[in-house]
């Protein structure tokens, strides 16, 4: 039932060619995929597979070197940086692996950081920041600097920060690889949820095997390509969003 | 421009301690600015009066314009240096503002009213330190010390907005992905 609605994001043969001094690294050799409105996947594989860069051009954070994105319908190749900018800002929530808090901001205004310079009601944005920190786990953490936080609650603060402008598609990069064990199963068991509860259409890169486990659907990757693809329309979470 | 001036003012007073000594850095400039204009009146009345040795007036006013723009190009240089330094320090927020979808207008106004601020304030404590140096020679009038006062803070607003220009150029040129892995 997932196949036919539209996809949240769709790729079309994904070239991504580095230059690294004189040599040239091809992080992406032409890869097709589409995520569909509340999957979770996972894309499994070990560092330089092009996982990361997958993430980066399916939230247009970055251009492909050849081939076409399509996010919630629209073809990324022919917007401007600064209409980029704001599909980014309107449609995608960012999730990095050293979750990059501003140190000099609490916990509240991390997560507002970025609704900071729209015109909102401040108000309003800080009842919805509340709210998702008590959703997170962190309603005790509110005024805490990311210096007075572990990294799992760091995470948390990101997960927040990445959720406050309404996303419909939340990209994660290795978002466990800095924690360990009993952390990062926490944190991708709070991104479960999310998908489960919000329906909210998500996206985790990993090298680690245990995450993948939570996934309704997992891709493999390996030098720049799909070695293996679990197929979309199976997972919980999709049945979840039909009976929604 | 209402909210990247208050983030500006924001990320300037969580940074207390830094934020204070950069103020310092452009207040030396603002300083020797500040005392020059407020004694050039002074020393130009009595030199004109004592006919000391033969200095003219225009010497006076050539030997105060000179030490006026050595202290403008310090400030420049100051502001410029400084506010690279703070830009890189900020890269990951950088590439967070930019991954967040902020506009390149935002973001490089949040670093250009950082060194405006850093401008006005270096001004104002550079004339209160300049101040403080008048009080051991002739003490000139309240009008020479107003008109000082407003010269230093106007100048050194503007000048650091002008050297801030190019430090907040390169924060919006940065690209994303490599500003959010920026290792510092």
């Amino acid at each position: 039932m997932n196949e036919n609605q539209e996809p949240v994001v769709e790729t079309e043969d994904l070239w991504k060619l580095f230059k690294l001094g004189d040599e040239v690294v091809k992080a992406l050799k032409g890869v097709s995929l589409s995520v569909h409105p509340g999957e979770l996947v996972v894309i499994m594989g070990p560092s330089g597979s092009g996982k990361s860069t997958m993430l980066h051009l399916m939230g247009g954070l970055e251009r492909p070197t050849k081939g076409e994105i399509y996010l919630e319908g629209q073809p990324l190749s022919g917007l401007t940086e600064s209409q980029l900018s704001t599909m980014r800002h309107q449609a995608v929530g960012f999730i990095f692996q050293s979750y990059n808090l501003i140190p000099l901001l609490t916990a509240t205004e991390n997560v507002e950081l970025p609704l900071v310079f729209d015109d909102v009601d401040s108000a309003e944005v800080r009842k919805d920041s509340t709210e998702l920190l008590e959703r997170v786990g962190l309603g005790h953490r509110l005024d805490h600097t990311p210096s007075r936080m572990s990294g799992g609650e760091q995470q948390r603060v990101a997960i927040a920060r990445a959720l406050i402008g309404r996303p419909r598609l939340l990209l994660a990069d290795e978002p466990t690889a800095n924690l360990d064990h009993k952390n990062g199963e926490a944190i991708v068991e709070l991104l479960t949820t999310l998908n489960h509860e919000m329906g909210m259409t998500t996206v985790i890169s990993t090298h680690d095997r245990s995450v993948a486990e939570h996934a309704s659907r997992v891709i493999e990757m390996r030098d720049g390509k799909v070695i293996s693809d679990s197929g979309s329309g199976q997972g919980s979470a999709t049945d979840n969003l039909a009976t929604a | 421009m209402i909210r990247p001036l208050k983030y500006s003012l924001r990320m300037i007073s969580r940074a207390r301690g830094s934020a204070l000594l950069r103020s310092g850095a452009v207040a030396v400039a603002a300083a020797l600015t500040f005392f020059v204009l407020a004694q050039s009146s002074t020393v130009r009345a009595q030199a004109t009066d004592l006919a000391v040795g033969g200095i003219g007036v225009d010497t006076i006013e050539r030997a105060t314009l000179s030490l006026t723009v050595i202290a403008v190009i310090v400030g420049a240089l100051q502001v410029g240096v400084l506010m690279t330094r703070v830009v890189l320090q900020r890269m990951q927020e950088i590439g967070v503002l930019k991954a967040a979808g902020i506009s390149s207008r935002d973001i490089f106004l949040v670093f250009l009213f950082e060194s405006l601020i850093y401008g006005f304030v270096g001004g104002v404590i550079g004339c209160l330190v300049g101040l403080l140096i008048a009080l051991f020679g002739p003490m000139p009038g309240g009008d020479e010390i107003l008109r000082a006062f407003l010269i230093t803070v106007a100048l050194s607003t503007i000048v650091a907005t002008l050297a801030g220009l190019a430090p907040a150029r390169r924060a919006v040129r940065a690209p994303a992905v490599e500003a959010i892995n920026h290792a510092w």
